[in-house]
């Protein structure tokens, strides 16, 4: 587990750091003592096998879990040094964005999907909303596939679409942090390269926390792997690193799939 | 062994199957025929409401009047003395009285009763002299109107005077008027028995109803359905709202009647459309809590994560996703309780009384059209005719509510299943 404070970039600038967390759902322990930092402009993958703890985890970090009512939570999640138990979660959600597995744009318009979470946040300006939707829709390579029919509803969109239209909501928001929660596991192969193309162009601008069943796709994205096993986080490495010379032999064992 | 074999002995099990269809028979014979049962209430109940109710039923009873204008009429008796005989073709039914120009039919009131109508009214009729006594203006008879009562006398000097009352029937009163040359006065009539202030009264309640009622019905489903813990309050608070759906009508009538009519009254008014409304909010809040908050649960908890996600309070997410999202829900709750104000009588009784008005105030009270029909029927003569063609009217709205209830419910899985 101290492993990655060997392999840790000296220049990257650390965005999250974990402490000692320890997460419960009622009696039943679904987080045991995660430490780990993650750094910004980089794309970290979590991997694991279903129920070890990583969605659970992601959700911590624009704390989601405080939605489930017998969820709770201890030790210290930072973010730029603050526990984000200490502040507002509606402020830290606007810099913590948020995209799930099932792409679930909301039933209307294109642009008012985009125009969403601005608007919740007081933004009236019209020019000001245009610009947000062609920027955001650009950044998502949504743009040009939907620029004539802004005012279609988000719903009709293919399933592809639909969630680059969710990326492109969450990044009208314009967060530091981008957390997607199995975001092409619903999706078919052409849509999957899409989103995982634009995964790629975002992190320059953005911090990208992905949760992903595919270990491919951890290949060839992510800048940092992080394994979990039944609520432990086993290993955190340099993706390359992971794959080729894991230092754990239970990760040794699931990334060759002889395990979980 | 040999026991078990028994059992598949081919007379013993002929047997056996002989008793089984036997049972089969009785037991699937008596489902259809109870369940024919209430296929055979629906249908008397159409048959006997439309078959008594149906000749009632028209324009003008709908929009008319239930209180009858009374034109009194007294005639300058000098010259109405006829001296003319007219000609007319009387119809079957007709009975026309020559020496005045007038027919005369047999006919019944809106409301059922019977009454003479004037059939045909001859152009030169000798009626010139009438007065209306309450206009002063000059009264010429119309066909239609009809006559309650009439004065008649053989000469100004009032030495024989017949009065003749409009139900008895047309064919005595032509005979009277053929007799005698003279009117003194009469009472003709002009409308009556309309519902078209029981129809305005409902629609009033209704409003109100829903006034009262969706605001405080959709803030409880929000609570239910968003806000609240699965805990002991919650529990008891859905298990109240349960309860208070099967509470009957006369209690909820007798409490409002003691909660809301000292309030009223405080205002200077007794049972009134208000009152009547508030103690049938009560009475839907049920259904329209229960409705609501199954279409808030419908929602896809996905869509109010994204909503959260993207740093939206709980309070912007209930009211940009939730609400427009659970709207065809509310509206099928406020349909099925506009259905159930329509139909309600005896919550009302004691809470906005049971006058039948033609002008309708909201803080006076007025009877609704289930209301109507109690009190057409309460009277000495129960009047079915009447009562029955509100049950038309009653029936048909309810149908098209619950019609339009399941067009909604129709578009709304439509919708949840994308298309």
């Amino acid at each position: 587990m101290d492993s990655l404070k060997s392999e840790q970039n000296e220049s990257m600038q650390t965005i999250f750091a974990i402490r000692h967390l320890n997460l419960y759902y009622g009696k039943k322990q679904a987080l045991h003592d995660i430490n780990v930092d993650l750094y910004e402009h980089c794309v970290t993958a979590l991997i694991g096998p279903s129920g070890c703890g990583k969605s659970t985890f992601l959700r911590c970090l624009n704390r989601m879990n405080d939605l489930i009512d017998d969820c709770k939570i201890d030790g210290q999640i930072l973010y730029h040094g603050t526990d984000v138990q200490s502040v507002n979660p509606i402020l830290l959600r606007t810099k913590v964005g948020m995209v799930f597995q099932q792409p679930n744009p909301f039933p209307m318009s294109i642009y008012d999907n985009i125009c969403y979470g601005p608007r919740c946040q007081g933004v009236r300006n019209r020019t000001h909303l245009n610009e947000l939707v062609e920027r955001s829709l650009r950044e998502a390579a949504l743009w040009d596939e939907v620029k004539d029919r802004l005012k279609t509803n988000g719903m009709a969109l293919s399933g592809g679409q639909q969630q680059r239209l969710c990326i492109a909501r969450a990044l009208a928001m314009s967060p530091e942090v981008l957390l997607m929660d199995e975001p092409t596991s619903a999706l078919d192969p052409i849509s999957t390269k899409k989103i995982e193309e634009l995964v790629m162009s975002l992190k320059e601008r953005y911090t990208i926390i992905i949760v992903t069943h595919n270990l491919q796709q951890a290949a060839r994205i992510a800048d940092y792997t992080s394994f979990f096993l039944l609520g432990d986080l086993v290993e955190t490495n340099k993706t390359e690193t992971l794959f080729s010379r894991p230092s754990n032999e239970k990760t040794e064992r699931y990334i060759t799939g002889r395990f979980g | 062994m040999n026991e078990n074999l028994s059992l598949f002995d081919a007379k013993e099990s002929k047997k056996i199957e002989r008793k089984r269809r036997m049972k089969d028979f009785l037991a699937a014979g008596s489902t259809y025929l109870f369940s024919s049962f209430s296929l055979l209430a629906l249908i008397a109940i159409l048959v006997f409401v439309f078959s008594k109710g149906w000749n009632t039923l028209s324009a003008a009873f709908i929009v008319g009047d239930y209180n009858a204008t009374l034109t009194s009429v007294t005639t300058n008796q000098a010259i109405t003395e006829t001296t003319n005989t007219f000609t007319y073709q009387a119809k079957d039914g007709e009975y026309f009285a020559e020496n005045w120009g007038l027919a005369f039919t047999d006919s019944t009131t809106t409301e059922g009763n019977p009454i003479v109508r004037l059939s045909y009214v001859d152009p030169y009729s000798n009626t010139t002299s009438w007065i209306d006594s309450n206009t002063g203006e000059a009264f010429r008879p119309k066909v239609g109107e009809m006559i309650t009562v009439v004065t008649l006398c053989d000469s100004p000097a009032e030495n024989e005077i017949k009065i003749v009352s409009g139900n008895k029937g047309a064919e005595n009163m032509a005979a009277n008027f053929r007799k005698y040359n003279f009117v003194k006065n009469m009472t003709a009539n002009v409308g009556g028995g309309g519902i078209r202030g029981s129809l305005i009264s409902t629609l009033w309640m209704i409003l109100f109803t829903l006034l009262f009622a969706l605001p405080l019905g959709i803030g409880g489903a929000i609570y239910l359905g968003v806000y609240a813990k699965n805990n002991v309050i919650t529990r008891t608070l859905r298990n109240a709202i349960d309860m208070i759906s099967g509470i009957p009508s006369i209690i909820f009538g007798l409490v409002g009647g003691i909660v809301f009519l000292p309030i009223a009254a405080g205002s200077g008014s007794s049972g009134n459309l208000i009152t009547g409304s508030l103690t049938m909010a009560c009475m839907i809040l049920p259904i329209i809590i229960k409705s609501t908050e199954e279409s808030i649960r419908a929602i896809p908890l996905r869509q109010s994560q994204a909503s959260l996600a993207l740093g939206a309070s709980q309070t912007q997410t209930v009211f940009k996703i939730i609400l427009p999202n659970a709207l065809p829900g509310i509206l099928t709750s406020a349909l099925l309780g506009v259905g159930r104000v329509i139909g309600e009588s005896a919550a009302l009784v004691y809470t906005s009384g049971t006058a039948i008005k033609d002008v309708i105030i909201p803080t006076q009270g007025s009877a609704t059209l289930a209301v109507h029909i109690w009190t057409l029927m309460s009277g000495e003569t129960m009047n079915y005719g009447a009562s029955c063609a509100v049950s038309i009217l009653i029936l048909f709205v309810i149908l098209l509510l619950s019609l339009t209830v399941k067009l909604l419910s129709l578009s709304v899985q439509k919708k949840q299943k994308g298309k």
